[in-house]
C-alpha cells in the first residue's frame, strides 16, 4: 500500500489529524492498534474545558482551551451539552483562590462571573449549602466517542483510510528519511507494509514506543487518572472545586449520569489502567463534600486513563504541575529522521488545534500552501442525534404500542430499542460490541451491560457481523472488561444486582465452563 | 396465632423445609419478602455438574464424585447428609411434583445436559418432564423456536453454538432455528409469563400449531423459547403445557433470565 501520510493512533489527536489532512486534500491512512478511543481518549471525564481550570497556573493551556471551546461548540454542537460550569469554594478551600481565579480569567478574557451562592443553590439544589463563593464559567460536557468517530468518518468520506486493529511493528528509514512502515493485522496476524513520506506519531501513551521504532528518543511521563460514574445526574452543570487542581475536584453531568474525577498518580505501567479502591473512596468522599447526595447515589462503574504528559521531569512527583500544553516534535530537526513527527500531550478540548498545528508543519514540509479549515467546517453528525437524555428518549419512544415500530427495549437502563441497535449493526461494516454500545448507549446504565450484552451479541451474530463460533469468546471478553469497571464500586444495590448477573452467566448460561 | 414452625424465606430451601415440617403434622407459617429469585432460576434441580470445579467435562453422574467430595470438602452439604438422604430428598421432590401436576424427569445418579439460550449446556439432574425433550443426549434434529419480542432467547445464536458442540461430538442433538413473527398475546407484552398463560389457552395453541406446522420436517422435535417454565412456576400454572401435533411433541427448554 502507498500513501503520503500515515497517522498512528486512533485517539482524538490522530482522528483530528486525519480529518485535517483529508480536508486539505492530502492522501492519508490512520492506523490504530485496537479500536477508535481505546486509549486515553475513551477514558476521560468528557469535559469541554473553558480554560478556567488552567487559568491560574497554566495560562497558555487556558488560552488554547478557551479558543477551542468556542470553536468546538460551533463545529461539533451535536455532541456537546452546553451545561455551563461553576467553580465553587467551600469554607475549607484556600480563601484567596477565587480572587486569583477571577483575576487570571480577566487577564485571559475568559468569561468568568462571580454569582451568589444562593443563586447557585437555586439552580443546583443538590449542592452543599456550605458553598461560600461561586464563579460561573463556560464549561460543557462533550461525548468523546461521537466526536472522534465523526472526525474519522468525515475523513473517510474525503478519501482517507482508517484501519483498526493494525499495530505498527517497524518504521523504515533510508538516508535519514522516512519511507514506510510495517504493521500487523491483529485479527489475522498478517503483516503488511505501507510506503509513505510522512509518519505522524499520535500514539498517545504509546508514542514513545513508536518513536523508538524509528530510533528517535521520546520520553513521556505517565499520569494515571481514575474516575467514578454515578447513575444519577445530580447536577446539570459542571462542578469544579475552587482550589488549586487536586483529586476529586471535578463533576461532569453526562446524559443521565454523573462522572466524578479525577486522581493523578505518576505510573510506569500503561496497559490496562484500572482504578484502585483508595482512589474510588477518595473520589466519592471528595464528591460528597461538595455534593452530599453522592454518598447515597449508586456508583455504577469506575475506570482509569493514563495521560501522556510531556517531559518536564523537573516537576518531580507532582505531575499536576506539568503543563497540559502539547508538544509537536519534528524528529527531522531533533533526531535527523526526516518525515517523522510526534504530537504528544494536550487534552481532548485542544485536539483540533493540535491537529491543525501538526498538519501545518506537514504541509510546509511538502512545500504546499493549503490552509486549515477545520475550525470553520462543522463536523458531520447523524441528523437524529441529540445529546442523550432519558427524557427526550422517553418522549420519542412514547407508549408501548410504538414498540411495534422500534422493537422491544433491549437495554432497559438506557431505553435502547432493538430497532436502534439493529440499525447501527447494519450501518457498520465490522462493528464491535463496544462500538454498538458507544453508539447507542446500550449497556451504559446501572447494570453495565449485564443484561443486554448477550442480546447485542446475538444480534451481531444474526447480522453476520461476527464470524460463526466467536460469540462466546466475544461475550466473555466483554464480561471480563465489564468486571474491571464494576468491581471497584461493588457494594449496596450494585452488589445485589451483580449477584443476579453472576448467577445468570455462571449458573444459567454455565459460561465459565465454555 | 400459634405455629409450630415459622420458615423465613420462600426460596427452594424454605419451601422444602416448610413442606417437610407440615407433612409431619406441624402447623407451619412461611414468611417471605417478595418473590425472591426462585422464578428466575432454571427450574431444574442440579446435582453436581463438575468435579473438581475447574474441569470442563461434566460428570456423567454426581454420585461418582461423592466420595472424593466428602474427602475434599467435609462440610459440603452433600458430605454432611450423605448419598442415601440425597436420593431420598430427590425422590420426595419428584413425588411432590407428581402431586401438583408438574412431574420431574431424571435422577441424582445421572447428569442431563440441557441447552441454554446462548447455545451452551447446563448440567443438571431433575428437569420438568416437558423439558426433557431438550435433553442433549437425545439424537435427532431439533427446531428451536423463538418469538419476536422475547428478548432473552437467541434461537439462531443458540443453534449455531449447539451445532458446534454437536460437530465436536459433545452432544447428540442437532439444531435449526426460526423466529415466529406475529403471535397475538391479546395485546399483552411478550414475556415468559404472558407466553405461558397464552399457551394454556386452546385457541392460542391451535393458532400456534397452524403457524408452526409448515416449518416442521419429519422427525423434528420442537424446542420453544425460554421463560416458559419460569412463567409457569410464577403463575402457579401446572401441567397443561405439553401437547402433541401429528408427528411432533412440543416441549420447552432453557429459561429466561429476567422479566
Amino acid at each position: 500500500m502507498k500513501t503520503e501520510v500515515v497517522v498512528i493512533g486512533g485517539g482524538a489527536t490522530g482522528a483530528g489529524v486525519l480529518r485535517d489532512l483529508a480536508l486539505r486534500g492530502i492522501d492519508a491512512v490512520l492506523l490504530e492498534k485496537e479500536e477508535l478511543t481505546s486509549g486515553t481518549s475513551g477514558r476521560n471525564h468528557g469535559l469541554l474545558h473553558s480554560g478556567a481550570r488552567y487559568a491560574v497556573n497554566d495560562p497558555d493551556s487556558a488560552r488554547e482551551c478557551l479558543a477551542e471551546n468556542k470553536i468546538l461548540k460551533k463545529i461539533a454542537s451535536p455532541c456537546i451539552e452546553p451545561t455551563g460550569g461553576f467553580f465553587l469554594a467551600l469554607p475549607q478551600d484556600p480563601p484567596d483562590y477565587a480572587d486569583d481565579l477571577l483575576r487570571a480569567c480577566a487577564s485571559l478574557d475568559l468569561p468568568a462571573e462571580e454569582v451568589s451562592p444562593a443563586e447557585v443553590l437555586q439552580k443546583e439544589p443538590a449542592l452543599s449549602p456550605k458553598i461560600n463563593r461561586a464563579i460561573y464559567v463556560p464549561d460543557a460536557s462533550i461525548d468523546p466517542f461521537r466526536l472522534i468517530r465523526s472526525n474519522v468518518e468525515e475523513a473517510e468520506r474525503l478519501g482517507a483510510q482508517f484501519f483498526p486493529h493494525r499495530r505498527v511493528v517497524a518504521i523504515f528509514t533510508a538516508d535519514g528519511t522516512i519511507h514506510g512502515l510495517q504493521a500487523i493485522d491483529a485479527k489475522t496476524g498478517e503483516e503488511f507494509r505501507i510506503t509513505c513520506r510522512f509518519i505522524i506519531n499520535a500514539a498517545g501513551v504509546w508514542a514513545g514506543r513508536v518513536a523508538r521504532m524509528a530510533g528517535a528518543p521520546l520520553d513521556i511521563l505517565f499520569s494515571k487518572g481514575s474516575l467514578v460514574v454515578l447513575n444519577r445526574r445530580l447536577v446539570n452543570s459542571v462542578i469544579n472545586r475552587c482550589r488549586p487542581p487536586s483529586n476529586g475536584d471535578i463533576l461532569v453531568p453526562h446524559g443521565p449520569a454523573l462522572i466524578i474525577g479525577t486522581t493523578s498518580q505518576t505510573v510506569t505501567e500503561i496497559e490496562d489502567p484500572s482504578p484502585e479502591e483508595e482512589e474510588v473512596d477518595l473520589l466519592l468522599s471528595e464528591g460528597e463534600t461538595i455534593l452530599p447526595e453522592v454518598s447515597s447515589t449508586r456508583a455504577i462503574r469506575a475506570y482509569a486513563g493514563v495521560r501522556p504528559l510531556m517531559g518536564a521531569r523537573e516537576a518531580g512527583e507532582d505531575s499536576r504541575k506539568i503543563s497540559r500544553d502539547f508538544l509537536l516534535l519534528d524528529h527531522g530537526e531533533a533526531d535527523q529522521i526526516k518525515g517523522l513527527f510526534s504530537i504528544v500531550g494536550g487534552k481532548l478540548t485542544t485536539y483540533r488545534l493540535m491537529a491543525e498545528r501538526t498538519v501545518d508543519v506537514i504541509v510546509k514540509a511538502m512545500g504546499r500552501k493549503t490552509s486549515c479549515t477545520t475550525a470553520e467546517k462543522p463536523l458531520p453528525f447523524p441528523e437524529e442525534y441529540t445529546f442523550h437524555d432519558l427524557g427526550s428518549k422517553l418522549r420519542k419512544i412514547g407508549l408501548p404500542q410504538s414498540f411495534q415500530e422500534t422493537g422491544e427495549i433491549l437495554c432497559e437502563c438506557e431505553l435502547v430499542s432493538r430497532g436502534e441497535i439493529v440499525q447501527e449493526i447494519r450501518n457498520q461494516p465490522y462493528p464491535s460490541l463496544k462500538e454498538i454500545q458507544e453508539r447507542t448507549r446500550a449497556g451504559m446504565g446501572p447494570c453495565q451491560g449485564g443484561f443486554c450484552s448477550p442480546r447485542l451479541t446475538a444480534l451481531l451474530s444474526e447480522g453476520g457481523k461476527i464470524p460463526p463460533g466467536t460469540s462466546l469468546p466475544i461475550l466473555k471478553r466483554f464480561l471480563e472488561e465489564r468486571w474491571k469497571g464494576t468491581r471497584p464500586v461493588m457494594w449496596g444495590p450494585q452488589l445485589r444486582e451483580e449477584q443476579l448477573i453472576q448467577a445468570l452467566y455462571t449458573e444459567l448460561f454455565n459460561l465459565d465452563h465454555f | 396465632m400459634f405455629y409450630d414452625v415459622i420458615v423465613i424465606g420462600a426460596g427452594l430451601a424454605g419451601l422444602m423445609a416448610a413442606e417437610a415440617a407440615q407433612s409431619q403434622g406441624a402447623r407451619v407459617l412461611v414468611l417471605a419478602r417478595g418473590m425472591g429469585s426462585l422464578p428466575l432460576t432454571t427450574g431444574c434441580i442440579d446435582g453436581l455438574g463438575y468435579f473438581p470445579r475447574t474441569t470442563n467435562i461434566p460428570l456423567s453422574s454426581p454420585l461418582s464424585a461423592l466420595p472424593q467430595l466428602k474427602e475434599d470438602h467435609p462440610y459440603h452439604p452433600y458430605a454432611i447428609v450423605g448419598q442415601e438422604k440425597i436420593m431420598l430428598a430427590m425422590a420426595h421432590f419428584q413425588e411432590l411434583g407428581q402431586v401438583i401436576g408438574l412431574p420431574y424427569y431424571g435422577t441424582f445418579a445421572s447428569t442431563l445436559l440441557i441447552p441454554t439460550p446462548l447455545g451452551t449446556y447446563h448440567p443438571t439432574c431433575l428437569v420438568p418432564e416437558t423439558m426433557n425433550q431438550g435433553n442433549l443426549s437425545i439424537p435427532g434434529p431439533v427446531l428451536l423456536l423463538g418469538f419476536r419480542g422475547l428478548k432473552d432467547f437467541f434461537p439462531f445464536l443458540a443453534a449455531e453454538n449447539l451445532n458446534i458442540l454437536h460437530s465436536q461430538g459433545k452432544i447428540a442433538s442437532s439444531f435449526r432455528a426460526e423466529v415466529l413473527e406475529k403471535l397475538d398475546l391479546g395485546g399483552k407484552a411478550m414475556n415468559g409469563l404472558n407466553l405461558a398463560r397464552a399457551f394454556d389457552g386452546e385457541d392460542f395453541r391451535n393458532a400456534f400449531i397452524k403457524i408452526v406446522r409448515p416449518l416442521l420436517k419429519s422427525g423434528d422435535s420442537i424446542a420453544l423459547s425460554t421463560g416458559y417454565l419460569a412463567g409457569k412456576l410464577a403463575a402457579g400454572f401446572a401441567g397443561k403445557n405439553k401437547f402433541t401435533t401429528e408427528n411432533t411433541e412440543i416441549t420447552e427448554m432453557g429459561l429466561k433470565p429476567k422479566d
